[in-house]
């Protein structure tokens, strides 16, 4: 070997010491990109598969019910590949263990033969017969239920027993948003399969279905195919034909991996920035050591070429190790992170995907940094003349310029003056260790602003904008009645009504399925914060008042017009202002005015106004009546249908709420019936919105059986009931 | 002064350090014949270090013209003198300057390695007395050692021009040894006496004397 080459290996091995830190910092770099870059297109791509797999569907059409021959006209429909027609419904489920109720979207599995669409993969156990369910795995995992277990699901109004034939899997199903939760709970919301005679019956649509998934070919417009699906539908009750880009799960899917990308290209970048300047500087300075031998070698007839050469290899054999350990460390880490992400994207399989691109990228920004350094340092060395390198270096220049400017702090002690004027002597490169710095410090404030904003965004929700501690949301309108039952409870201060008629919103930059809500005037509880931080209360003189996200997509400001068509009932199309906009930190939403919402949609469960109670304005328990929202019209269940009220409840008394929560079902089932609301048995179902102040604990669970289940908590503790159908998700 | 093998007409070397401009050279003209040894004597700070780094190679001059052989060495570029040095030129540095991660040895073969004609490393160990010592690195040899391996490296290519700060025997090599120390003088066939930048004297002796019958 050459002396040449066995002072390179020697040298490399005696500085294995610093090898290590830059090894260290290379691996950081590389590893940081490798793995967030690697995770995300992992998570992508097992997606893509997954829908590809499952054939999930493009465009979902809900109806109230169809008969199964209209499945076939549509399937005759241009631009359609595939048609699967099915039945969907939101059950109650009875988990033993578990206080509250669990609301599971029930699906029917397609017939053998069918086309299916949104194939439901099973992960554990078997396919259902009659009298079983398929459960989504997530829930069922939270619950620990396996297949074997038993649950009792209320479906239709019917309470059954079935056994849990295994755990499954489908891909509008990889998040479950259950109506009136604002987060996938997998506690509280998942899905199910049954056959489809097990969902017949109960639901009474034999020879119909209740959903239409399609298939639209290659090249075909989504947004078109949708347009005539509705227009087949509509007098089937069609709610609207829901594109993929609009499915809740895919929806949630589609906003995770986008935050998630964004991470990907940031995180990184930092990383692989501080690397990279580190390296620079590291080994320039390490090299920087070299420069008399380098002067020598040169003197003694090596070429430029050849030590530029020689450095290049050393410093190479320097950061080796980090490039090997980054590249490893980051596949390991896609591994684990997907084992993580496995929790929470419940595809059928995650396969780990880690480019040689992510991996050559990040070794070309860190190392190729590092070898600059080695580059600028031999090439310093290697500039003058071999005799003047042989020489220590000539001090450098001070005197001049910036480094004269502590001159005229006199009251400077040496060590500061010393200090600033090297700092000022190379303003560059003081410039780029300041941005160097800059980043590590984002890169530590990186890692806590995410429980920082979650934090925050709670904090937003449940203590300025969502302030109940019950909700209570119906499965059709309710009356007045239902809200002085609920006024009546013992620890109950406050109730508040709103109706949620859902809709479509049409705007210049887009269209949204969504629901306004009524929310009464001088409402307390549940409150929008505008632009300026204040409340922004919807104006009693018409107009509708937007989240600032939702006005956005629509594509309007303050002042703006949209168009508002029902989703339900009466169909046609009117022109609504845009009043203002709130900033609510989660979800799109549009409330408006008791009034006006009578004025666009008509009667339905009729304005929600303050009653006449004790307080006045929103009305403070323990009055009756406060919140108080006008009986429907008599029974007519037509008219109110979609509509819906939600009721809050604060808690005084949790402990006694509690005990009175155990007969809520029946007490406001019954008033439902009494006030001609429409409210029946098996009609609504409860989700939890958990929130802060839980203290006492207890939640109560109440008339599953008798249609009604309510979670109330102890002082504090926020609980939600959502409605079963009519929901404006 | 007659035309030789290695000749500075006119030269000078202004340095720019920090700030301050030094002059080391104001206008040298000297020739070396083949197979001279001539010694710079001079005090420190009389420009000699200079010159012989100019001959070398290791430096260009300001002005003036620097020629070895059929080889112009001022305004030479950098490979040029590269190759000048690597094919020509043997140095013996004033601080030994080995490279401290190689062996006497492998710091002998590192110039061996790119030379066409070198003779084996360990023959110009055992010429210097270092045979025994051809294994250790510069931190296990005695500072005298050290001081022996710098001519060894320099003589293994079988340089044509030695240049160095102490004496050597006669190798039918042109040498040129800056000094200050009088002794060595006896040495040479010519000593060039320096002085501010410039050849201030010059003697020629008939009878240059070995090593052994030098009292130093």
């Amino acid at each position: 070997m050459r002396a040449l080459d066995l002072k390179l290996w020697r040298d490399a091995r005696r500085l294995a010491g610093p090898a290590v830190a830059l090894s260290a910092i290379l691996a950081c770099g590389v590893s940081a990109q490798v793995a967030l870059r690697g995770t995300a297109r992992s998570l992508e791509r097992s997606r893509d598969d997954f829908y590809a797999r499952t054939r999930f569907a493009d465009v979902a059409a809900e109806v109230v019910r169809a008969p199964l021959s209209v499945a076939a006209q549509a399937a005759a429909l241009p631009g359609l590949t595939a048609v699967a027609p099915r039945i969907t419904a939101w059950a109650l489920v009875e988990v033993p263990g578990f206080a509250d109720p669990v609301r599971l979207r029930a699906a029917s599995l397609p017939e053998a033969g069918e086309a299916g669409l949104d194939a439901v993969v099973v992960r554990e156990g078997t396919l259902p017969g009659r009298g079983e369910v398929l459960l989504g795995e997530a829930s069922a995992r939270r619950h620990r239920l396996s297949p074997g277990a038993t649950v009792h699901a209320v479906l239709g109004g019917v309470r059954e027993r079935l056994r849990v034939s295994g755990l499954g899997t489908a891909p509008d199903a990889v998040y479950v948003l259950a109506p009136a939760l604002p987060f996938p709970d997998d506690a509280r919301a998942g899905v199910m399969w049954l056959p489809r005679a097990s969902l017949e019956g109960p639901l009474q649509l034999q020879g119909a279905f209740s959903e239409l998934l399609v298939q639209v070919g290659p090249g075909e417009r989504v947004q078109e195919v949708a347009r005539r699906l509705e227009a087949l539908l509509e007098r089937h009750g069609g709610a609207g034909a829901r594109a993929r880009s609009e499915q809740p799960s895919h929806r949630f899917v589609d906003e995770e991996l986008r935050q998630l990308a964004v991470q990907a290209r940031f995180v990184p970048a930092v990383f692989l920035g501080v690397a990279a300047f580190l390296l620079r500087d590291v080994v320039a300075r390490l090299l920087g050591t070299q420069r008399e031998t380098v002067a020598l070698l040169k003197a003694l007839g090596f070429g430029r070429a050849v030590l530029v050469r020689h450095y290049l290899a050393l410093a190479g054999l320097l950061l080796l190790p980090g490039a090997v350990a980054g590249a490893a460390a980051g596949a390991a880490l896609v591994r684990a992170l997907l084992g993580v992400y496995a929790l929470y994207f419940r595809f059928d399989r995650l396969v780990p995907d880690v480019a040689a691109g992510d991996v050559g990228l990040s070794l070309a920004v860190a190392a190729g940094a590092g070898l600059l350094g080695a580059w600028a340092s031999v090439r310093q060395a290697t500039a003058i003349p071999p005799a003047g390198a042989m020489q220590p270096p000539v001090p450098p220049a001070y005197g001049h310029g910036l480094t004269r400017l502590p001159d005229r702090f006199k009251g400077l002690f040496p060590g500061a003056r010393m200090a600033w004027r090297t700092l000022l002597r190379r303003p560059g490169r003081t410039a780029l260790s300041v941005l160097g710095l800059s980043l590590a410090g984002a890169l530590l404030a990186l890692s806590g602003i995410a429980w920082e904003a979650l934090g925050w965004v709670l904090e937003r929700t449940f203590q300025d904008a969502a302030r109940e501690d019950v909700s209570v949301t119906f499965a059709e309108p309710a009356g007045h009645a239902a809200l002085d039952v609920l006024a009546s409870w013992e620890g109950v201060e406050r109730v508040e009504g709103e109706r949620a008629v859902p809709v479509r919103l049409w705007g210049p930059g887009g269209r949204w399925d969504g629901a306004v809500t009524a929310r009464p005037e001088g409402a307390r509880l549940r409150r929008s914060p505008g632009e300026d931080g204040r409340e922004q209360p919807p104006p009693q003189d018409g107009g509708l008042v937007l989240t600032d996200a939702l006005a956005r997509k629509l594509g309007v400001s303050a002042g703006g017009q949209l168009w508002v068509e029902r989703r339900d009932g009466d169909r046609r199309a009117q022109a609504v202002s845009v009043a203002g906009l709130s900033t609510e930190v989660v979800g799109l939403a549009a409330l408006c005015a008791p009034l006006t919402a009578r004025e666009l949609f008509g009667g339905g469960a009729g304005p929600v106004r303050p009653g006449a109670g004790a307080a006045g304005g929103g009305g403070v328990l323990p009055a009756r009546g406060v919140g108080r929202v006008p009986a429907a019209d008599g029974g007519q269940h037509a008219d109110h249908a979609g509509g819906a009220v939600a009721v809050r409840v604060r808690s005084g008394r949790g402990g006694r709420l509690q005990r009175r929560a155990r007969g809520a079902g029946r007490a406001v089932a019954g008033v439902g019936h009494a006030a001609g609301a429409g409210l029946h048995a098996g009609g609504v179902c409860a989700a939890a919105a958990g929130g802060p102040g839980g203290a006492g604990g207890g939640l109560a669970r109440a008339g599953v059986g008798a249609g009604l289940a309510l979670r109330a908590a102890a002082d504090g503790a926020v609980v939600q009931l959502g409605a079963c159908s009519g929901c404006p998700w | 002064m007659g035309e030789g093998v290695l000749e500075a007409r006119d030269v000078t070397r202004t340095y720019t350090s920090g700030e301050v401009q030094v002059q080391a050279l104001r206008g040298v003209d000297v020739a070396f014949e083949q197979g001279e040894f001539a010694v710079l004597l001079g005090p420190s700070g009389s420009g000699k270090s200079t010159l012989l780094n100019i001959l070398g190679g290791l430096d260009t001059p300001t002005t003036g013209t620097v020629r070895y052989r059929d080889h112009v060495l001022s305004g030479a570029s950098e490979a040029a003198l590269t190759r000048y040095r690597r094919e020509h030129v043997g140095f013996v540095f004033q601080v030994y300057n080995l490279v401290p991660s190689l062996t006497a040895l492998e710091n002998v073969a590192l110039v061996a390695d790119i030379s066409e004609h070198a003779m084996p490393p360990e023959e110009a160990l055992e010429r210097v007395g270092l045979s025994g010592r051809a294994d250790h690195c510069p931190s296990q040899l005695s500072g005298g050692e050290q001081q022996r391996v710098a001519p060894a490296r320099a003589l293994v290519k079988r340089p044509d021009l030695l240049l160095c700060d102490e004496p050597t025997g006669a190798l039918g090599t042109t040498v040129v040894v800056i000094t200050h120390n009088q002794a060595i003088s006896q040495m040479a066939d010519r000593v060039l006496t320096f002085s501010d930048g410039r050849v201030v004297g010059e003697q020629r002796n008939a009878f240059p004397r070995p090593p052994s019958d030098i009292r130093w």
